[in-house]
């Protein structure tokens, strides 16, 4: 059951990536990509890891949302109209895209794979939080707060107006110079 | 992953709909009935009992027509994607004592399912090819980005409480006390947030009357009656959540376990619906800077106070 | 076939009605609304909603064009009335009801797909095909491309042309507002009213200014999302125009007003919405204090011929929603014909 369940996942997910370079329509690209991160989410699910492919279903379902926003906001043809093609440099990039396939499924189908060894925890979830809050903190924390801080840097430097712009040169304007007010006022 | 002692037999997976579509005719048969009243018209409760019977046989009779170059291939996605995104959400919800799926990661799985009516809706509102249904689509993302993280920050201070991911575990962690008293700002931004993401109420924007229909704007027969009867599931689906999350579950005197969790259910219903009519439309332009500025710092010190209770009880490692 | 019979009987027992008010047809228009309340019948929001397309009023040559897409695009099963006389409101609803049960009529009249729509005629609620082709390609299925424009942002953005009205819920009948958007705020306006009345034609709100301000409030608060006042608003100026006024109503709409002025959900809605040079909530505050000095005293003037110059000077840079609540807080009347012709 769980092997026909994986052919299929797999089957999708790659379908659906191929989907995203064959399609018109910059929205119907957003939503097959989101379709293929929801069977690799389908996959994460099936090796066990619940909490895991709960999260990232969740993430990807958010993400390719506000995805599709910035896709069609930024991109030609979001309604595929016309005919579109995405791709550049096909030769070159059909050449490395081969060449990386071969490589990989060469290692994984030569690489000598040690045989489990115990058993997998009870609670996946818990080994899983235990071992982001105690062993690999300092990498998470590392992380966290270098995402935090490049998702501020780039707020910061895409926006036209800032702070002063907003508040006065002494920051002290009682409401804030927006063309359009937000709900707090600030 | 999946605990088989714990769930329910798999007769409930048809069950489910069944009892989810029941709550929902309860709630449209008040909803019209207050809209009655309001109007001042005939106030029959059996024409409000009769009402979703008689709009969905309308739709379903109701032919499918297609604006100018539509992408029917989102419109459908979207539009079918509604009600999937209710049911699967619901596979958590414990009926009495028992889920239909008892999942390890039952608040994540329930959290991962509704924001797929982030997709559907914007997918609807985007493949009519009209105007004002592509803004009430956009205003639907909007809204989502603005409710979302203290509606998950009011999941996690619940699951905190409980020290589980697990729904039953929820409840049973409120044995002697509600979480609705342990956390009452996560409650309310968890009630806040089920009326903005169903569309509902307040939150109505996305298919409000200044943009004529919104996302629902275009949409006839079977898709309207999809794309509607799956917006009341999402509701339903998300006021039973409350249930075991911050009222209890099953728990009350008296009546078994599936009464009081029907009748707690009914009860938030009763007020979501209720509270449709007595409020303006909230848009986006003032909720999404009320929601970061406020609900999350808010949210997020629920959750302070919660774990040092928690830890305080000699929880955690 | 016995399925659909009885399933197209249900579905016409409560029918969506799409209301298309007509300038000068206001009697009718009211009279419909107000059998609909009795009746329990939802007025439809849409034409893709609506089950009956009643006309309120004799449209004139446009709005004849614009009915007959909006009728193209109601889907079957469907019932079209034209009323011109206020009495007959009972008679011909339940006419289109019978229309909608009967399943043999029915069935003729399902009609195929809407195709690519002359441009003229194109002048519905505020719909626009507007997607366009890349570069140098041709329109794509008749439509216009957008072309490109400076916003308020600093940004480039397309820029869409859509005629809002005249078919929109809680719109002034017979306004058509054109906009340039990009995204969805409003860059340029201009506004005129399609067929509107002659000069010099009849006041039909006549000695009844409470409740003529109370159908202006009422369509201002649906705007606005508030379903309990307008709906309360529209059932007190049901009563102010069944009977005579009397001191009851009137201590009814001063509560409503005292209600509408000190919410403060709507008054933090409203804070800051700039309309031209005043804002959204002094236009409310404007509103409240018309009604309520209707409702103290009969003499009270008649109402102003629409500034439409004024009302789309009072448009630009607003975005969509501030665009509704502004419509709805100016209410030009549209009955009376414009003081100045529209710029443009």
């Amino acid at each position: 059951m769980s092997v026909v369940l994986f052919w299929a996942l797999a089957g999708a997910a790659v379908v659906l990536g191929v989907l995203v370079f064959r399609l018109d329509s910059m929205a119907q690209v957003t939503f097959a990509l989101l379709g293929s991160f929801l069977a690799v989410a389908g996959l994460v699910l099936l090796l066990g890891l619940g909490y895991l492919g709960a999260v990232i279903a969740l993430m990807m379902v958010i993400e390719m949302v506000i995805m599709a926003v910035f896709m069609i906001m930024f991109m030609m043809n979001p309604a595929g109209l016309m005919p579109m093609t995405m791709t550049h440099n096909r030769r070159g990039s059909l050449v490395i895209s081969v060449g990386a396939f071969v490589v990989l499924a060469a290692g994984i189908l030569l690489v000598d794979w040690p045989a489990r060894d115990g058993v997998p925890p009870p609670d996946p979830t818990f080994a899983l939080g235990e071992a982001l809050m105690g062993g690999q903190m300092l990498t998470m924390m590392t992380l966290g707060v270098g995402l935090f801080a490049t998702i501020v840097a780039t707020v910061v430097l895409s926006t036209d107006r800032g702070r002063y712009d907003r508040l006065g040169d002494e920051l002290d304007a009682p409401v804030a110079d927006d063309p359009m007010g937000g709900g707090v006022g600030r | 992953m999946a605990d088989p002692t714990a769930a329910l037999p798999l007769w409930s997976v048809l069950v489910l709909p069944l009892l989810l579509i029941s709550a929902a005719w309860v709630a449209v048969a008040f909803d019209a009935a207050l809209t009655a009243r309001a109007r001042g018209g005939r106030t029959e409760v059996a024409a409000a009992v009769l009402l979703p019977a008689r709009e969905t046989a309308r739709l379903l009779v109701g032919q499918r027509r297609r604006t100018l170059a539509p992408d029917r291939t989102l419109t459908t996605t979207g539009v079918v994607l509604l009600p999937i995104a209710a049911l699967l959400a619901a596979a958590v919800l414990p009926l009495g004592a028992r889920p239909v799926a008892d999942l390890s990661v039952g608040v994540v799985w329930f959290n991962a399912m509704e924001v797929l009516a982030w997709a559907a809706v914007w997918a609807a509102g985007w493949g009519a090819n009209s105007m004002l249904s592509l803004v009430g689509g956009y205003r639907f993302v909007a809204q989502g980005l603005a409710y979302e993280l203290p509606h998950m920050f009011a999941l996690i201070t619940a699951a905190l409480a409980a020290e589980s991911l697990r729904v039953p575990d929820i409840v049973a962690a409120q044995a002697d006390l509600w979480f609705v008293v342990l956390m009452p700002v996560a409650f309310l931004a968890y009630l806040v947030s089920t009326a903005a993401m169903a569309f509902w109420g307040p939150f109505d924007a996305p298919v409000g009357r200044d943009v004529a229909g919104g996302a629902a704007l275009e949409l006839c027969g079977i898709d309207r009656l999809l794309f509607v009867g799956g917006r009341w599931l999402l509701l339903v689906v998300a006021a039973a959540m409350a249930v075991p999350l911050f009222l209890g579950g099953g728990a009350g005197p008296l009546l078994p376990a599936p009464a009081w969790v029907a009748l707690k259910t009914l009860a938030v219903l009763a007020l979501l619906v209720w509270l449709r009519r007595r409020l303006p439309t909230v848009r986006m332009d003032r909720f999404a800077e009320f929601a970061w500025v406020v609900l999350i710092p808010l949210t997020i010190a629920q959750a302070l106070v919660v774990a040092i209770v928690v830890l305080q009880r000699g929880g955690g490692m | 076939m016995d399925l659909t019979r009885l399933l197209l009987r249900a579905g016409a027992a409560r029918p969506h009605v799409l209301l298309l008010p007509v300038p000068g047809g206001t009697s009718v228009r009211l009279a419909v609304e107000a059998e609909l309340a009795r009746r329990g019948w939802p007025l439809a929001q849409s034409p893709a909603d609506a089950d009956v397309l009643v006309v309120a009023g004799r449209p004139g040559p446009r709005l004849s064009e614009i009915v007959e897409a909006v009728w193209h695009r109601l889907p079957a099963p469907r019932a079209r009335i034209e009323l011109t006389d206020p009495a007959d409101v009972g008679l011909q609803l339940d006419a289109a009801a019978a229309v909608l049960a009967n399943t043999a009529r029915q069935r003729a009249r399902q009609h195929h797909d809407v195709g690519p729509v002359s441009h003229h005629a194109h002048e519905e609620h505020g719909e626009h095909g507007g997607h366009e082709g890349h570069g140098d390609m041709g329109p794509v299925a008749g439509l216009p491309m957008a072309d490109l424009g400076e916003d308020r942002d600093g940004l480039t953005l397309d820029r869409v042309h859509v005629p809002l009205g005249p078919l929109l819920p809680d719109w002034p009948p017979g306004l058509v507002v054109r906009v340039t958007l990009q995204g969805d705020v409003v860059q340029e306006a201009e506004a005129e009213v399609v067929d509107g009345p002659a000069a010099g034609e009849v006041d039909v709100w006549a000695g009844r200014a409470a409740a003529r301000e109370l159908d202006a409030l009422a369509r201002f608060l649906g705007v606005a999302g508030w379903d309990d006042a307008a709906d309360r608003a529209r059932r007190l100026r049901d009563d102010l125009l069944s009977g005579a006024p009397d001191e009851r109503h009137a201590t009814q709409v001063r509560t409503l007003v005292r209600r509408v002025r000190r919410s403060r959900a709507l008054r933090w809605l409203l804070r800051g919405l700039a309309a031209g040079d005043t804002d959204v909530g002094a236009l409310l505050e404007r509103r409240l204090a018309a009604v309520e000095r209707a409702v103290r005293g009969p003499d009270t003037p008649p109402s102003p011929p629409p500034d439409l110059a004024g009302l789309a000077r009072a448009l630009v840079g607003a975005d969509l929603a501030t665009l509704r609540l502004i419509v709805a807080a100016l209410d030009p009347d549209t009955e009376i014909a414009p003081a100045r012709v529209p710029h443009g």
